[in-house]
This record gives C-alpha cells, structure tokens and sequence, in this order.
C-alpha cells in the first residue's frame, strides 16, 4: 500500500498565535504535512516585533523568535472573532494562543470558540480558563516561575533565573498539538456526552500547568515524601551524587553526570583520584556535591584547567562517562556532528536574511516533513 | 476516550522513555509497561515510603509518570520471553523504546522484527543521539544534552560564566516531542493503513529548544547574550525581585510604557520616571510583601507577575487546587499519595486516568485474556521465570 509522504497530509489547521505557542505547534503540524494557516489579528502578531532578537533590514522588520516558529507559513489577516469563524470552515483543527484580554478585545469569548466549525479547538493561556489567575498575564518569565522552573536555577543567595529563551512557547506548543492530534486520531464525530453535536472539542492548554504537570509535577515527590523542596546550588544540582555538574577547564565549560557507580570509578581514574573510591575524603557521593562541592572542585581544578572541552569530552567517551562541551550558540550552529546527521537547515528570515534554525527533531523511516519555507512578510504598519 | 482501542507496546523507561506512552495513556490508550525484575527501571528504584526495605512500589515519582499504564512483567531476552512479545505485538498498534541503539535489535525484537508481525505498528525509538549517525553511540544524560544544545550557555548572571539549567527539562522536552511524532503517524496510519518507525533523538529535540538562538547567530552576527532575568526583545524591564520572607521572589515584566505607568501609579512614584528608576522602586516595594502577594497586587493592576513557587508552594495553592492540577488517590501500597493530572483539561469532560501499575499487575491479563494462552501455559511461562 502506498500513501502521502508527509504524516498529517490532508489535515487542515488555522492558528491564531502572538505568544509563539500556538506558532510553535503550528511550525510542527505544518512540517508534518498539515496545511497551516496563520491568522494575524490587527497590526498582527506582535512577535514580529517584540520576541526574541528584533532585526531590521532594509526597512523589513522582524525577530528570530518569530522567524524561528513561523517560517513557511502563509498568513491572513482578521480584524474580530467572526473573521476567525469564518475563517475555520474547513479546516480541522484550531489553535489560538492569545491572552485573554487580547481575545476578549476580538470579541473571542468562550461561546464563540464554541461555534468555530472545526473539529477540536486548542486553546492557550498563560494560567487556563479557569482558577483566580485566569485573566492574569503571562509573558515566558511568568509562567515558568510559578510553574516551577526557575526556582532551581541560579546561585543559592541570588535571585533564581528564568530559563533560556521561550520555553514556554514550545512546551505550551508541544502539548496543544498533542491534544489536536490525539483528538484528531480518535473516531471522526465523536462528542462528548454533554457537548452537543457539531460543536469542537475544547482542550484548554495552561502554560503554568503544563510546567507544573510534565515538568515539575515529580518535584513534589521530595516534598510531599521527603520534606525537601528543590533549591538553586549554581552549576550543580543540590540533591545529586557527586559529580552532577559544569567543571570549569582549560577553554570553557563542560558537564558530566557519572550518576552510576562504574561510570564514578572512571570518573575518578580519569582525573588521578582513584582512591577516593575508598577513602572517601570528602565522605558520602552526596555530601561531595552537597557540603564539599566547592573543596572537591579546587581539589579537581588543576586536573580540569590543563585540558581542553574536546579532550575531556573525548577521554570521557573513552571511559563512558557521560559528558557534554557546554557548547556555544554559534558552537552548537557549526557542530561537525549535528550538520553531518543534518541536524540544522536554512530557509529566508523576515527581513530577507538566510538563518539557520534546528530542523524539527522528527525522522521517518518511510514518511518526510514537508520542507522550510520563507517567513511570512507582513508590511510595516499594517 | 480519543484512543480508544488503540494499544501501546511501551518498552519506554525512567522519565524520557516513560512519558510519550503515558500521553497516549491519557488520550485513551492502553499501555502495557514491558518491564523485567533484572533490571528494575529506575524510577521503581529509591527509598521505600514504608518501611525500610526497598520496594518497587514504593516510588511515587514512578507512580507519577507511569499513571494509567498496565504492566507486563517478562524476561524478554529469554526466548519464550521474546515468542510472547512478538504473539502481543500483533495485538498492538504502536510500540515506544528507548534503549541505547541496537539493544531491542539484539534481544531479536528490532522495528523490522516487530512489523513482521504487525505490518501497521508505528514504533518510537528515543535515544540521546539518534538511531543513525556520528552520535548514535552518545552517552547523554538530560544535564548533557542541556550542555551539548547550547541551552546550558544562556543560562546564567549576565557578565558571567554559564550555570546551566541544572534540571532534567531535555528529558520530558524529548518525550513530549516523541509523542507528537508518534500522533503524526498514527494520524497516517489511520488514513493510509501505513506502519512507521519514528528515530526521535534527545540531542536533537534539545536544540528544538534552542531554535531563536541559533536563528540570532546569523541575525545578530554572533551569539546572543546571557541575560539572566532580562529580557531579549526591548522590554523596559524583566526582573525577579526579593519578596518578604525566606527565598521569596517575584517576577515582573514591564513591557513598555503603559507597563510602567502602570507600576508607577501603584506604588506612587513619577510615572515618568526612567525604568531603572521604577525598577528599583518596585525592588523596595517587593521586600515588603510576600511573592504571591507581589504577584497578586501587580496582576490587579494590570502588570505580568508571577511568583517563583517551589514544590509547597505549588501544592498548596489554590489555583492549582481549583483546577485540580495535582491529584490526590490512594496507592494500594503506600496509601495517600500525588500524581499531576493530565497537562490539558477538555472542556465539558472529566475523565480520570487511574493509577500505576505494580510490577506484573497485568500479566495475567495480557496472557490469557489478550493472547489466549491456557492456564496451564501461563502457569508455565510464571513457573520458568519468564513471567516474573
């Protein structure tokens, strides 16, 4: 039996994103061989402007954010919420990220979503549809802080750090598409016993929830069982065996995680301390990271500082200690290794400029995702 | 349920591999957990909540992320172990694994092995540098993936040296990320009557995350900044600010203008001030205030805030205890316990997934009721250590 080369061929989705969720599960469904369309409310999405990294080029304007989640996607533009109705016929699938004031300044309020004429809805919030935060705002730094997530990262007696970038968008993104497809895979005309027929599936996407389900759901396993809460302890993980951790050598940075107890044996013959198995200076593997981190990382240094990221990360390879070079941006762009598997791809940004972006991590054996495509160009001011 | 009737072969072990199955598990699928007593997952592996001797179904990390599964406990590299897996995968639609490349291929239960008997199986292999190519043999943890990405070199004090994230976030990323590829291709399978074999790897899902930043590369000419708590794209101000109380923090983003203005009326400063200057008259404002206090204040007036919750925090809040995010149920052996719900709610239904297995919960299930083996035979199987 033969069939379309792309998985989602045929199905049709129209996303309504400015927060890059939406964008993001949008990037996916249309790479997977699902027609994508991409609604802009007004001046349209205000990614364009205000993500991650603006760049203006000959008098085109746009940021890596929005280049990154929305290349090769048409674009249409609506100015209320009956436009999106109207613009849903035929399509499957609907995904809208916008806050809810944002939305109820478009006029899409519940009752509407519950008219679009499309199987299943996903809709994403920064705190849900409901509980005292529903109406609360929630750029990327918000919600991953009361979700969770930044509450391990950063020095102890220092203020905890946002994690890198927009998470959020891409696991807010991540579970929307998983409940569109997962509803999409299920009978045709199924409803539910108390939604009446013809109208859509409604799965409501909480980006604090999705950190605190999926993410750090399991963080309250040491709380509820162990009276512990997870804290900050700089480039080590509080908590963990000895050594779980970023080691400071010759030209940068690099991070090994010996967790199992042959992989600590190499660990040690590796940096000249194999008596520490036994004598156990600094005493348990725990009480290394935890009371001695510091002591036994001096102690580590002249080992760490006489060699480069490569050489360790080669000599750790050798032993099968797991370890990483805490690679650059622009390290991680020019990687040997990720270009040869074709990790990265390049299509035309916003303002005209070739990029390089990570190709979505999904590979086929027999099925292909549909090629990069040029980010959409809105003009200025409109 | 959405997936009804379709049925999970789950190899899938500790958090990554444990995760994509039991999405499927919460949209409706059965999941039959494949474990062995040889080499307990990891997750079954800890300190015991009763007692003092250690016990599989003591973990509630694993009850957490294995909820609604069924377990088939069996020595699968036996070769009465490998028969039964191949007999069950005909009665199955998808299969997920992540082992270190090659390993099912040894033990004789491969992706072509498997769609030898079941054409249509679409199969998730997840591994941490793909199932092909220069980093198939990669040795990753989540921390090493977070290093190898670049996501750990944004993550520090501006002006300083890389901290990383120092959390396992590239575990349920990869998982999340092998879940959707597996719908993708359950979507085809159920227009075309198509098998698949999908190669999801952590490094690769890793740089997904990263995917601005490396667009910034060639925008900005160079790597992007280290910015800590502020932010990339012309905010006035970002910032996590010290709250009343031990480890008490908020996080404010002041977009632009209207943002400040609006900060300026609530505490009573020049609403023309600079933002550094309103930045720092919210620093003083915060100290007294605890952060969800903070967080509540600022939102009222209209300004994006959220406290930094830890586990107890998150807990006991009622937010998330009006939406029910957290669980409360009774494990028949460590009694109360918590599992996180589903990360959506569907509108208008409130179907509850149930609870994790225990180790070969199901083995008399998936024998005789799914293969139709006779008692004698699955006496047999138990008898000889196959069925453990």
């Amino acid at each position: 039996m033969t069939g379309p080369v792309h998985p989602l061929a045929g199905l049709r989705c129209v996303e309504l994103s400015e927060r890059g969720a939406g964008g993001y599960a949008g990037k996916l469904l249309r790479r997977l061989g699902a027609e994508v369309v991409k609604l802009e409310a007004g001046e349209g999405d205000p990614l364009r402007h205000r993500g991650s990294f603006p760049h203006r080029a000959d008098g085109r304007h746009t940021t890596a954010a929005f280049d990154y989640f929305n290349e090769g996607k048409p674009v249409a533009g609506i100015a209320t919420g009956a436009d999106l109705v109207r613009l849903c016929e035929g399509a499957d699938a609907c995904i809208v990220d916008l806050e809810p004031a944002r939305r109820a300044a478009l006029g899409i309020d519940h009752e509407l979503v519950r008219r679009l004429p499309v199987r299943v809805v996903a809709l994403i919030s920064p705190f849900g549809e409901s509980g005292q935060y529903a109406g609360y705002r929630g750029p990327e730094i918000v919600t991953s802080a009361f979700g969770g997530v930044n509450v391990a990262i950063g020095q102890p007696d220092r203020p905890p750090l946002k994690i890198p970038l927009m998470q959020g968008a891409v696991q807010g993104g991540l579970i929307a598409g998983i409940a569109v497809l997962g509803h999409l895979c299920g009978p045709a005309g199924e409803s539910a016993p108390d939604r009446p027929a013809g109208e859509p599936a409604v799965a409501e996407v909480s980006v604090t929830d999705v950190w605190a389900t999926v993410h750090t759901g399991t963080t309250l396993v040491a709380y509820l069982f162990g009276n512990r809460v997870r804290g900050r302890y700089g480039h080590r993980v509080l908590g963990a065996p000895y050594p779980h951790q970023l080691f400071r050598c010759q030209d940068g940075w690099i991070a090994i995680q010996a967790s199992e107890k042959h992989q600590y044996r190499e660990f040690l013959e590796m940096v000249g301390k194999a008596d520490w198995y036994a004598e156990r200076p600094f005493g348990s593997r725990r009480a290394m990271n935890d009371e001695h981190g510091d002591a036994v990382d001096a102690a580590l240094a002249p080992w760490f500082m006489a060699r480069t990221r490569a050489e360790i990360a080669a000599e750790c390879r050798r032993r099968k200690i797991p370890a990483a070079q805490v690679q650059t941006v622009s390290e991680v762009r020019d990687d040997p290794a990720l270009r040869e598997r074709g990790c990265l791809e390049t299509f035309e940004g916003g303002t005209g400029v070739p990029v390089t972006a990570p190709r979505p991590p999904f590979r086929f054996r027999t099925a292909s995702l549909t090629p990069p495509g040029p980010v959409p160009v809105r003009e200025e001011g409109r | 349920m959405r997936l009804d009737g379709v049925r999970v072969l789950d190899f899938g072990w500790v958090w990554a591999g444990a995760v994509p199955g039991q999405m499927l598990g919460f949209l409706g699928a059965e999941v039959i957990k494949v474990e062995t007593r040889k080499r307990l997952d990891y997750m079954r592996v800890g300190r015991p909540i009763v007692g003092t001797e250690p016990d599989p179904e003591q973990q509630p990390m694993f009850h957490n992320v294995n909820r609604g599964k069924r377990s088939l406990t069996v020595d699968f590299r036996s070769d009465a172990g490998r028969e039964l897996i191949l007999e069950l995968v005909r009665h199955c639609d998808v299969a997920i694994e992540n082992f270190a490349p090659g390993v099912l291929d040894r033990a004789g239960l491969g992706y072509e092995r498997l769609a030898e008997q079941r054409p249509d199986l679409v199969m998730l292999s997840l591994s941490g540098g793909g199932q092909q190519g220069p980093l198939r043999e990669l040795r990753s943890y989540a921390s090493t993936i977070a290093a190898y990405s670049g996501l750990d070199s944004l993550a520090g004090y501006p002006g300083e040296e890389p901290i990383g994230i120092q959390q396992a976030y590239p575990d349920p990323n990869a998982s999340l990320h092998g879940a959707f590829a597996l719908l993708a291709a359950i979507y085809r399978r159920n227009q075309t009557g198509l098998g698949e074999h999908i190669d999801v790897s952590q490094l690769e899902a890793g740089l997904a995350t990263v995917g601005e930043a490396v667009v910034a590369v060639d925008l900005l000419g160079g790597d992007p900044p280290v910015v800590g708590n502020g932010g990339y794209g012309g905010e006035a101000f970002q910032a996590c600010l010290r709250c009343r109380g031990e480890d008490s923090w908020v996080t404010v983003q002041a977009e632009g203008p209207e943002d400040l203005r609006r900060i300026a009326e609530l505490l009573g400063v020049d609403p023309a001030g600079t933002p550094e200057a309103i930045e720092q008259a919210l620093s003083g404002w915060c100290l007294d205030r605890d952060h969800v206090e903070a967080m509540e204040v600022l939102q009222a007036a209209g300004v994006a805030a959220g406290a930094v919750t830890d586990a107890g925090d998150r807990f006991h809040h009622p937010h998330y205890r009006s939406r029910g995010t957290y669980l409360e149920t009774e494990h028949p052996v460590i009694g109360w316990e918590m599992v996180y719900r589903e990360p959506w709610l569907w509108w208008g239904e409130t179907g509850q997934v149930g609870r994790a297995p225990l180790m070969g919960e199901d083995n008399e299930y998936v024998v005789r009721e799914l293969l139709g083996r006779s008692a004698a035979d699955y006496a047999h199987l138990v008898e000889t250590g196959v069925l453990q």
